[in-house]
């Protein structure tokens, strides 16, 4: 080889080795998956449904069970958690009825709060809703009040919902509030403000004022290019609550009812008023958990100050027989109105900010019709008193529930915003 | 502590100032020489006809007859960006040009080489825009360490094998400045604000360390001329310790204006602000007043062999293999006087370089150099950092040598190239942390460096 070659030979070496480098690779960093650009950046916020709460608890993998965690696996967003490590804070139910087994006992109680865990985070949360969590609690700053949700710190970390919906630059949002707005009162039967037992029935206007706000402060945000908003649920929908009737017309029921709670009476039953005959009240499931506890009176009546049998124990006011923890024809009525008034705002306020809507009381009236929600609880099932489907305390759904509400998510999203979102394949709930 | 006289002279000569950050690996550098630099940094088994040569191979200073003196300096300038995942959002490094001197005096005479070689074998200067998201880690890293090796060589078999050597006398200096993450700070009850839910990357003060220290090594060479044209040559440079033992360290506080959203345990309970729980870090006798640091920082041992081949007429063909001890950067301990230690996990392991150059004299008189290299990193997949986002290297040179009579002048140009890689902008906390858990965006790399140096041979 000669040296001219050899030179030429070199030259074109570095000169090819220089436009192998030329320009810039495209980065290798991690993309959005179906949900494209859209999903970016998704947050969630709201209350403990959102937050994947479940038998009266809340740990990381109920928190991974929650329809916002599952929306964005199909999404494929990054989705970060305030993960909370097991035991939980506090730690599910293990059993029902029994305060006392929860997860991760016996080390584990009831009044265990695990810390938020240590694993690395890389970027914002992306799901900042917060249990317990009301209207007017999506913007609402710390105040010194006397607040003993130690999940709002935990969560929330000094700031707001709006607040570290924000840091996480979302560029698609989703709210489902307004929830614990009526199941409040609802589940104690009771609508005036009773300090420690209920808040009172709150306006529609109250919660609509908060909910807007929040609305128009997320759809304002530079970076959100959508959201779905989800409507709040009917309280009859609710398996907490089931009719009072039914405890005299199904005698199956009424023993179950018996057995789980032994009442410390001498015939060892709860006692139903007549006037629960042909009665249209709902009875909140709670009082159940009270007569268990020895916290209430054995005693269920579906209207307010029954007339007792002779010889009845005295029962003090403040059990407020018919009243707490029933919910009249009246009551439901309200209540609904309510709801109905709150979830057409909520709608009208999804079309104006250009955001979807989903209404999940149809879905779940379905549920309660075709038996995947028992229409009665079996109180004496430990781990399924309201069905399969639905945890510990009535209220909050387990996975297979989350997983049809992501569905129907995923088909509002898609029709709005013409996105590719595979659903979960999973059958429906039994 | 004062510098020797004549290092101080050197120093003044060559224009002292911070090293750059186009590193050989991790922190090294390489631009030591201009010659070499443009001959893609070979030099070890056919060295450059100039002073330089006492880095490149101590033995060579024989290969220089009289009086040899070569001084200079390279202008680096380095770009840089953070691209995080799913947001694609891109943050630009800040880097400012450094010109990184190297200074050499070399007298040969019967069979034997005297010389002194000033050279800064290692440099960082890593730094970012103020309110970059891993300014936690780093917002700005600078470390120069500069090196005196007064250097004896010997014709052991006059014209054909030469050895040599000589201490080598480190004096370096660190200056790091971080933002503070109240998400890793400890509450008194032990556990971190984090897993109150302080969210990571909430800046609550500012850090800044200084310090500097002295070390010492050895680096000795062998030169063997095999055939007429084949020469081989080896070197090796000892790994120097540095304990920064008398560094300075300072904070601030920045306002969070975060508020306790309800109660946890005292003193966090609902409404209180969280500045004015961390307040009294910063004053008195707080964790976060001024107050000593130190830390230690290993050198790494440098074991290079070369051959060139002067078979083509006027054509000097190199080929350099160097071996770096990086693993001796293990972790980077930072002990405060009062704060709380740290100990930052790196974990690198050895690199190593490949390296090819040609010269060839025009017309007899005129150099014209191009060189190639590619430097593998040591740096782990988990270490890539805002501190020292690591990666490997496509260098690519070329380069003048321009003859004046006795004197001479070299001019180079090098492309520092990388492909990129991942890396993170969190701490490491544990060893058992994954870089798919930690890393959370790309880190791009690339340098343009001229370097300049005049000869002058007597």
């Amino acid at each position: 080889m000669t040296r001219n070659q050899i030179l030429r030979a070199a030259a074109f070496a570095l000169a090819l080795g220089a436009v192998a480098s030329c320009g810039e690779d495209d980065p290798d960093i991690l993309q959005p998956g179906p949900g494209g650009a859209l999903f970016t950046s998704y947050v969630a916020l709201g209350n403990s449904l959102t937050a994947g709460w479940q038998s009266g608890g809340i740990n990381d993998s109920t928190q991974r069970e929650s329809y916002a965690y599952l929306l964005a696996q199909q999404a494929g967003a990054r989705f970060i958690i305030p993960a909370l490590p097991r035991p939980g804070c506090p730690p599910p139910l293990a059993e029902y009825l029994n305060p006392l087994a929860v997860v991760g006992a016996p080390t584990a109680t009831p009044r265990t709060c695990t810390f938020r865990s240590t694993e690395v985070q890389t970027a914002p949360i992306n799901d900042v809703a917060v249990p317990l969590a009301f209207a007017w609690d999506i913007s609402r700053a710390p105040t010194p009040t006397g607040e003993s949700n130690p999940l709002q710190t935990f969560i929330l970390g000094g700031k707001t919902q709006i607040g570290r919906a924000r840091d996480a630059e979302p560029t698609f949002v989703s709210l489902w509030i307004g929830n614990n707005d009526v199941l409040a009162p609802a589940s104690v039967g009771v609508f005036t403000t009773v300090p420690g037992a209920s808040p009172g029935i709150i306006p529609p206007d109250t919660i609509t004022k908060y909910i807007g706000a929040a609305v128009d402060t997320l759809a304002g945000l530079s970076t959100v290019q959508g959201g779905v908003l989800i409507g709040v649920v009917d309280v009859p929908n609710a398996p907490r609550f089931f009719r009072g009737s039914a405890l005299l017309t199904d005698a199956e029921f009424k023993a179950k009812l018996d057995a789980a709670v032994d009442a410390p009476n001498a015939s060892r039953t709860v006692f139903v008023h007549p006037n629960c005959a042909g009665s249209t009240a709902l009875v909140s499931a709670v009082i159940v958990e009270q007569i268990k506890a020895g916290a209430y009176p054995p005693i269920i009546s579906c209207e307010p100050n029954p007339q007792l049998p002779p010889g009845f124990p005295p029962i003090p006011p403040e059990a407020r027989l018919g009243d707490l923890f029933i919910l009249s024809a009246a009551e439901q009525q309200t209540l609904s109105a309510i709801v109905a008034a709150v979830n057409a705002f909520i709608q009208a306020k999804a079309e104006g900010a250009n955001f979807a809507y989903y209404d999940p009381n149809p879905a779940l009236a379905a549920l309660k019709a075709s038996g995947a929600v028992p229409e009665l609880p079996d109180f004496t099932s430990p781990t399924a008193p309201f069905g399969p489907n639905v945890s510990l305390d009535g209220v909050h759904p387990r996975r297979s529930i989350h997983v049809a509400v992501t569905n129907a998510l995923i088909g509002v999203i898609n029709t709005k915003y013409g996105t590719n979102i595979p659903t979960i394949p999973s059958p429906p709930p039994d | 502590m004062t510098l020797h006289r004549l290092t101080l002279c050197l120093m003044a000569a060559a224009g002292l100032a911070a090293p750059g950050a186009a590193r050989a690996q991790a922190f090294g550098l390489n631009e030591i020489g201009t010659c070499a630099l443009a001959r893609g940094f070979t030099g070890t088994g056919a060295p450059c006809r100039d002073a330089s040569v006492l880095y490149w191979n101590p033995a060579g200073g024989t290969t220089l007859p009289g009086l040899s003196v070569y001084a200079g300096a390279a202008a680096v300038s380095l770009d840089g960006d953070f691209t995080a995942d799913f947001t694609g959002r891109e943050e630009n490094a800040d880097i400012p040009t450094e010109v990184p001197p190297h200074a050499f005096v070399n007298y040969a005479r019967n069979r034997l080489a005297l010389g002194v070689g000033v050279y800064v074998p290692y440099g960082l200067t890593s730094q970012w825009e103020d309110d970059f998201t891993g300014r936690f880690a780093a917002q700005r890293a600078s470390l120069a360490t500069i090196y005196v090796q007064p250097t004896v060589a010997y014709e052991v078999v006059p014209g054909r094998v030469s050895v040599g050597g000589g201490p080598v006398i480190g004096h370096s200096s660190v200056e790091l400045r971080q933002a503070l993450d109240l998400s890793t700070a400890r509450t008194p009850a032990g556990i971190t604000f984090g897993q109150l839910g302080i969210a990571p990357g909430t800046e609550f003060g500012r850090a800044s360390l200084e310090g500097d220290a002295w070390g010492l090594g050895f680096h000795v060479g062998f030169h063997m001329r095999a055939s007429e044209n084949l020469q081989l040559g080896a070197r090796y440079l000892t790994e120097v310790k540095f304990a920064y033992d008398d560094a300075e360290a300072r904070f601030t506080q920045t306002p969070t204006n975060l508020v306790v959203n309800s109660n946890v345990q005292a003193p966090f309970l609902a409404g209180v602000p969280i500045d004015q729980l961390l307040a009294g870090q910063f004053t008195g006798s707080g964790a976060l007043t001024q107050q000593q640091v130190s830390t230690e920082i290993d050198h790494p041992f440098q074991f290079a062999v070369g051959l060139g081949y002067t078979g083509l007429a006027n054509t000097t063909l190199a080929l350099d293999y160097e071996l770096f001890g990086w693993n001796a950067f293990a972790t980077l301990p930072v002990n405060f006087e009062r704060a709380p230690d740290r100990s930052l996990i790196e974990n690198y392991g050895n690199g190593w370089a490949i390296r090819t150059g040609v010269e060839y004299l025009l017309l007899g008189a005129l150099a014209a150099r191009a060189g190639f290299s590619f430097a593998k990193t040591p740096a782990p997949a988990a270490t890539v950092t805002p501190l020292l986002p690591d990666q490997d290297r496509y260098n690519y040179s070329v380069g003048l040598g321009i003859p004046l009579g006795r004197f001479g002048v070299d001019l180079g140009y090098l492309i520092v190239d990388t492909k990129g890689r991942r890396g993170r902008i969190v701490e490491r906390s544990s060893e058992s942390q994954t870089a798919a858990q930690l890393n959370s965006g790309f880190y791009r790399l690339n340098a343009n460096v001229f370097s300049a140096s005049l000869k002058a041979q007597f």
